[in-house]
């Protein structure tokens, strides 16, 4: 047997080795409302992803959560570049950091909810806890990017676009990839806790409520499985964007 | 009339110099190697002309369009040896391009990127690269350094051609490179000597 089949063999083994424990508990707590069954999980998702409804929310929290993940990365990225110009600008932003990072979710979710509408409580939340990764992060791609290189392209007046995509993004690549990824799993958290908080109409974080209010815990698990997945597709497609984009800098 | 000049340049790192009272002209179309023991300033004097640093007292005077090979060859090992060359001329020069890594015996390796390139594959690049920007004075470090003797002449052979008009300011170890661009010898004093002392 080849190694790679050995740990798949394992991997398979553990799950179920998991599962039969979590099939066991249920059995001994022997009340499905309190611990659901995994056969009830899977029943409650399988009837879940045969109703219309349930993707039109998937589709409803994913879009609000992204629009935060998104406007985290562009404003990160943008103002990392600036504070690695400016000392001035890195000193004002120092403290906003320090607290972004520091604050819990909820703080953050119920000063939202009074400041905006609780439909876009998701996407604030998600914009700050995804900031300051993906702000530190890509600071640190540009205080390790090569000196010499960036030398280099000086000496040869290479034009900024050209400099941009030959010598700065390849090396700043990784760091913002590590970073997207971080941050996307931390918005898909936060994100959905910011919806029970804020109950929007529609969301997964109602959805997630209205479990909570009825007992129903098969319909909590199942819904935690589709947040579980809908962050792996996203965070796949955003490993391949990063994988194209590289392969694509290293044909220039 | 000179394209590079230094007049009495001196630079400091701390409390040591590690050049001063330099005074030295390369005219327009000449060329002159720089050459002297380790540490005797020959790198600090090439990144003071290409702007990479100021003199801390004196004047030193170059074109704006320099072009270089420098000590490392900071190529991006990312890229093929065209794409290293596209940082500088875009893709509007990829036929000059391609003909002269042909000539610098690099057209064998289409698609490879350079970081599987042995050091005197990678020092030909660099070399290509700076021989295809526009520029009015071309700076070399230690420019031979890792290529066999039929190499070099071939490679110098491309320098001296496509150089030709156009200043030229090199630093190097061995007098044979020197002669084989047909630069003037200048010698830098030992770090605790000062002064500077021309060839013969």
């Amino acid at each position: 047997m080849s190694p790679d089949a050995c740990r798949a063999g394992y991997r398979a083994l553990a799950a179920l080795l998991w599962l039969a424990v979590w099939q066991l508990l249920a059995m001994a707590v022997g009340h499905e409302f309190l611990l659901a069954s995994p056969l009830s999980v899977l029943r409650a998702l399988a009837r879940l992803l045969s109703q219309p409804a349930t993707y039109l929310t998937a589709l409803r929290s994913a879009g609000r959560i992204l629009l935060g993940f998104l406007s985290a990365f562009a404003l990160g990225v943008a103002l990392a570049a600036l504070c690695r110009r400016s000392p001035l600008v890195s000193a004002l932003v120092s403290p906003l950091l320090s607290a972004a990072r520091a604050v819990p979710v909820a703080s953050f979710a119920i000063l939202a909810i009074l400041l905006v509408s609780s439909r876009w409580l998701s996407t604030f939340v998600c914009f700050v806890i995804g900031f300051p990764v993906l702000f530190g992060n890509t600071l640190e791609g540009l205080q390790r990017r090569d000196r010499a290189l960036s030398e280099m392209a000086r000496v040869f007046r290479a034009p900024w676009g050209r400099r941009l995509l030959y010598v700065d993004l390849p090396q700043l690549l990784p760091f913002l990839r590590a970073g997207a990824v971080t941050a996307l799993g931390l918005c898909w958290k936060s994100g959905v806790a910011a919806e029970v908080i804020g109950i929007p109409r529609g969301t997964i974080g109602e959805a997630l409520y209205s479990v909570k209010v009825n007992y129903n815990t098969a319909d909590l698990f199942a819904w935690t499985v589709i947040i579980v997945l809908l962050n792996a597709l996203t965070a796949f497609l955003l490993r391949r964007g990063a994988a194209l984009l590289s392969g694509r800098l290293a044909r220039l | 009339m000179s394209a590079i000049v230094l007049h009495q340049a001196g630079r400091r790192y701390g409390g040591r110099w590690a050049l001063r009272g330099l005074d030295l002209r390369v005219p327009e179309g000449g060329a002159v190697c720089v050459m002297g023991p380790s540490g005797c300033g020959k790198t600090t004097l090439l990144r003071l002309v290409l702007g990479l640093e100021r003199p801390d007292e004196g004047r030193v005077e170059a074109p704006g369009r320099l072009s270089a090979v420098f000590q490392e060859d900071r190529l991006l090992e990312h890229l093929t040896a065209e794409g290293n060359l596209r940082l500088v001329t875009g893709r509007r020069r990829d036929t000059a391009a391609a003909e002269l890594l042909a000539e610098l015996g690099l057209s064998d390796e289409p698609g490879k990127p350079v970081s599987s390139f042995s050091g005197g594959m990678k020092r030909r690049v660099a070399i290509a690269r700076a021989l295809l920007a526009d520029y009015d004075a071309l700076l070399l470090d230690e420019p031979f350094k890792g290529l066999d003797a039929d190499t070099r002449e071939r490679t110098a052979g491309a320098i001296l051609r496509l150089n030709a008009g156009r200043a030229l300011l090199m630093v190097a170890h061995d007098p044979g490179e020197a002669r084989l661009l047909g630069a003037d010898i200048v010698r830098l004093p030992p770090p605790a000597e000062g002064g500077l002392k021309p060839a013969g």
